[in-house]
Formats: C-alpha cells, structure tokens, sequence
C-alpha cells in the first residue's frame, strides 16, 4: 500500500505542477463569473442559471482535465521511457496501475472542491443553491470522472496519447447518449437498430447515471437510491475497466 | 572463434540466463526478428562483470529481461534464483538505464525519497540514506534543483543514485558512462569498485571497452544477440607478448627494415615488431646509429578480442 500511495503522490505532483491545469481552473472560474452577468440578464431565474450553466461547466472541464490527465499519465510514461526505473523498483504493475488512477482520482476530487467552492461562492450572491443537492452533485460528478480516468487508463496501456484521447473522449459522448440511444432503438421498431443500440447501452458506461444537476436546478430531494445504485455500477464497471487495463500492463514488454 | 572460461560456481548465482532468447515483431509486415539469441551466461556473487558489444547487440534488451519489464521468447531467467518478473526479486536490484528518463517536475530530493520509498527504506533512514548518496554521486547542494534544470552529467549522477538508494545486492548499470566527462567516467568507475569492495554484484552494459578493461573481472562479449565469449579478463586475453614497440632516436631518414611498419613522431622513430623478431631489429637499428629509447612490450587486448570476435562473425555471416 506504501508503494501505491508514493506513486499516488508522485501523480498528484505532476498535476499539480502543470500550467495547463491552472490555465484551464481560471477559465472555469472565468466562465462560472460569464454566467452570473448571464443570470443577471434573464429575467425571473433568481441564481439558478449561475448554478446550471456552473455545474454544467465543472462537467466539461472536469472531463477535459481528465482527459488530458488520464491519456498522459500512462502514455506519456511509456513514450518518455520515465517508469522503467519505476517497474525495475519493487513494484508490481497492478500497483503502478493503482497508484497512478488514486493519484488522478484524488487530483480531481480537489479540482471538485476548488471549483465547487467557486461556483457555490458565486451563484450564493444571487441565490444559496440547496447545499446537499449541489454537493451531491459535484460528489456524483467526480464519480463520472474517476470512471472516465479508469477509461483512459484502460486506453492508455494500449495506445498512444492522441488515440486514447480520441477514445476517451468518444465513450464520455457515447456514455451520455446511451440511455437516449437504446430509447431510440425501442421506438424504432427495428429488431436490429434496437439490438445495436441495447448492445452499446450495456457496453459502454452510462453516464447519464451520475448527472444529478436538476435536483440543484428545481431543488428537488436527493433520490438515494438511484445514487446508491450510481455507486455501485461505477464501482462494478471501473473494476472491470481497471482489471482489463491490468491484463494488458501486465503482459506489456517495455523495448 | 569461441572462448570460454571456467567461472567459479556459486550456490544462488546473482544472473543466470539458460538459453535466452527474444524475437520482436517489427515493421510494417510485423516481421519476426531475433534480437538476443541463444543466450547463456552466468555471474558470480560480488564480481564486476561487463556486457560488451556494439550497438544494437541486444545489451539493453538482456538486461530488459533481468529486470522483468520484457519476457524472453524462449529460455529461462533466474535473478538470485527467481523469476525477475516477482517482486521478491527485484528487492535486491538497483537498475539505472541507458539515457535514463525521469520524472523532471521533481527535486532531487523528492525523486530520490520516491525511489527510497519504492525500494522499502523504512522512513527513519531516507534522509540519511538520501544524504549519503548526494555525497557518493558529487551531486551535494542541488537537493532542491528540479530535475528538469539538470544536465546530462547530473542526470546520469541522479539515476546512479536511484538505482542505489535501496543498497542492492545486485546493481545493473546500462551504459553507465554514457554522456560523463572523463572526470565523471572516473567517478562512476570508483563508485563501481567501491560497490564490489562491499561485497556488491555490479552487471553493467558498455561499448567502451577501456571502461571494462579498466574496472571489470568478468567479461562477456555479445556480437548481433550471441554470446561469442565469456570469463575472467585475465583467462581471456592471451597473456603472451603479441608486438613489442620500439622507440629509437638518431635513425637515418632512409632506415627500413622488412616487415615493420614504421612512423616517425616527435619523440622518435616508432617501431612495431613481433615478440620472436625483437632481437634482429635492436640489432639492426644500433647498427644504423640509432640509440633505442624505448622497448615496449603489448598483451592482447580487450579491444583486439573484442574486434576478433566482430570479424569473425562479419566474416561467417
């Protein structure tokens, strides 16, 4: 556990000291302040576009973080040769693997905080958004991105950065459409349109799952049981995603 | 030709490769080539033992897979008696590699703390153990440096230090002079015989056959993946005189003599004679008037073994 939690820490550093992160926190910051002279600006919302188009915000850049994380942190590792000295440690590589997706996975929980705190700062000027359902969403949110970490994980031990990127970025889309898809394939009456469409909602990870913003917008009550079940599905699909990455590392010759 | 030389058995033998062999798929057609072929060679505990060859001779691929991270094709590899891939085994390892790569948004310190953690040096002894190998390596008072900021002399230097941190029994060293200053070679080649003093297994990789003529016990040489021989230096190189060199001053400027190749230098008139004619020519040269300066005479060396064994295989292949 020691090992894991050195390589965590290493990871976390990284982030840390990459400008880009910053550059991309002063942006969501940026957009969060846009969005309050929006609220300003449409009549009768009393704070609730701040909040919407605020959270809405943390999901995309927290994705794109993410994204930009979590290709890296494996890819670029392989492509600059920097864990030979790692893997030649007495380290297994399940425990490479684990520490680098605890050092991402706690690297986002404190961007949530940070941009969290921002935007509830902020759309607190125009009107308090109901304190549980927006950390339940912000919580819920940082779920969808450790998923999506162990996605680019599970891309990055296969392929370089540019691919696993694409990759990553298309299941984050796909992830959202899913529920919509399988919907559509019901209604279309065709046995295969609906046999495609179900087979890509119980493929890919539903995200859908863990998008809890309107229980902030219309301040509706937390429905605990859709987020227990949130839980457990990232925890079922993210073991599998993680135990595949494994095989793959596992198995992986470093030339 | 093949040499071999006895090498005194050990109960646990450090390195034991069994016939080792890894073939890649490259290229557009993912063409199978063999890389390390056939590979046998074993190192004795607290011996300093080089791995010789030119580049691309399939070092850093051997050493890959004393270290776990590249699964040979056939054969086996046994570290300290077990499989290099465990954990276990890798305790009692140090490695640095070749055009070593680390990570450059650390300090000194911290990646050194890192490494000390990975290798399981109880927390109480990391400063300590970090501190003394600031010293060891020349690389005191940059301990807050970034990585990023260092040269290639002092990256070197900070993966010497990584691959020491967990005081292994075995260190693997990949071209460990590579980008050294001639002070830094020194440096490297004192640290690699301070580590033998105590009682280490140093296994480094070079194509600088001075490096492993000055510093090694054992030897093997590696020509495009095969072990063409391994031993002691002392067993392999013909302890016989093969030339004498004879330096004279006061010759004639016509002055030759058939067969010696001559040239003629600021000190003097070189000469280079085989051992059996060094009396004819001494004998033709006072002859001459000359006054004979200096008589010198040259054992087989690394070098010339190791460029025999390249031609042989150029030749058979």
């Amino acid at each position: 556990m020691k090992r894991i939690v050195a390589i965590a820490q290493v990871t976390w550093r990284e982030a840390v000291r990459n400008r880009i992160l910053y550059s991309l926190l002063f942006f969501v910051v940026l957009m969060v302040v846009i969005a309050a002279v929006l609220d300003q600006m449409t009549m009768g919302q009393n704070g609730r576009v701040v909040a919407d188009i605020g959270l809405l915000l943390i999901h995309v850049f927290g994705a794109l973080i993410t994204i930009f994380l979590g290709v890296a942190v494996i890819s670029r590792e392989i492509a600059r040769k920097t864990l030979y000295v790692v893997l030649a440690k007495p380290v297994g590589r399940l425990e490479f693997l684990a520490g680098k997706l605890l050092g991402l996975t706690a690297t986002l929980a404190v961007l949530m905080l940070v941009m969290g705190a921002c935007l509830f700062a902020v759309a607190s000027l125009f009107a308090v958004p109901p304190p549980l359902q927006f950390a339940w969403s912000l919580f819920l949110t940082w779920v969808e991105l450790s998923l999506l970490c162990a996605v680019a994980l599970l891309f990055s031990v296969s392929t370089g950065p540019f691919l696993s990127g694409m990759f990553t970025l298309g299941v984050l889309v796909i992830g959202h459409l899913t529920p919509g898809l399988r919907e559509m394939g019901v209604r279309s009456g065709d046995a295969l349109v609906r046999g495609v469409t179900s087979a890509l909602y119980y493929l890919l990870p539903n995200l859908e799952l863990f998008n809890r913003k309107q229980e902030v917008t219309y301040r509706l009550p937390v429905d605990w049981g859709h987020t227990g079940f949130a839980l457990l599905y990232a925890l079922a699909y993210g073991a599998m995603l993680f135990a595949a990455a494994g095989i793959i590392f596992s198995r992986r010759d470093f030339r | 030709m093949t040499v071999s030389a006895s090498i005194s058995p050990d109960s646990v033998p450090p390195i034991l490769l069994e016939n080792v062999g890894k073939s890649f798929r490259q290229g557009f057609w993912m063409r199978s080539s063999e890389v390390v072929k056939r590979v046998s060679l074993k190192v004795s505990a607290g011996s300093l033992f080089g791995y010789l060859g030119h580049n691309g001779a399939g070092k850093t691929t051997t050493i890959k897979m004393l270290l776990g991270l590249i699964e040979p094709s056939h054969g086996k590899v046994s570290v300290w008696g077990g499989n290099p891939a465990s954990v276990g085994v890798r305790r009692r390892v140090g490695y640095l590699p070749e055009q070593p790569y680390f990570y450059d948004y650390l300090t000194a310190r911290e990646f050194l703390a890192f490494h000390a953690e990975l290798a399981g040096v109880p927390h109480g002894e990391q400063a300590g153990r970090i501190a003394e190998l600031f010293d060891w390596v020349g690389l005191e008072g940059v301990g807050n440096v970034t990585l990023s900021r260092f040269s290639k002399g002092m990256q070197q230097r900070i993966g010497l230090a990584q691959a020491l941190v967990g005081d292994p029994d075995l260190v693997i060293l990949d071209e460990p002079m590579s980008g050294l200053d001639p002070v830094g070679r020194k440096q490297v080649r004192d640290i690699m015989l301070e580590l033998k003093r105590r009682g280490k297994t140093v296994f480094f990789s070079t194509h600088i056959l001075a490096d492993a003529e000055a510093v090694c016990d054992q030897v093997a040489i590696l020509v495009k993946g095969e072990i063409r021989c391994t031993g002691r230096l002392a067993d392999l190189l013909a302890p016989k005189i093969t030339e004498v060199e004879v330096v004279a001053l006061g010759l004639p400027d016509g002055f030759a003599v058939e067969g010696v190749l001559l040239s003629r230098r600021d000190d003097g008139q070189h000469m280079r004679v085989s051992d059996a004619s060094i009396g004819a020519l001494l004998q033709k040269v006072l002859a001459a008037g000359g006054r004979v300066v200096s008589v010198t005479p040259h054992r087989e060396t690394l070098e010339e073994l190791f460029l025999n064994e390249l031609n042989a295989v150029e030749r058979a292949g």
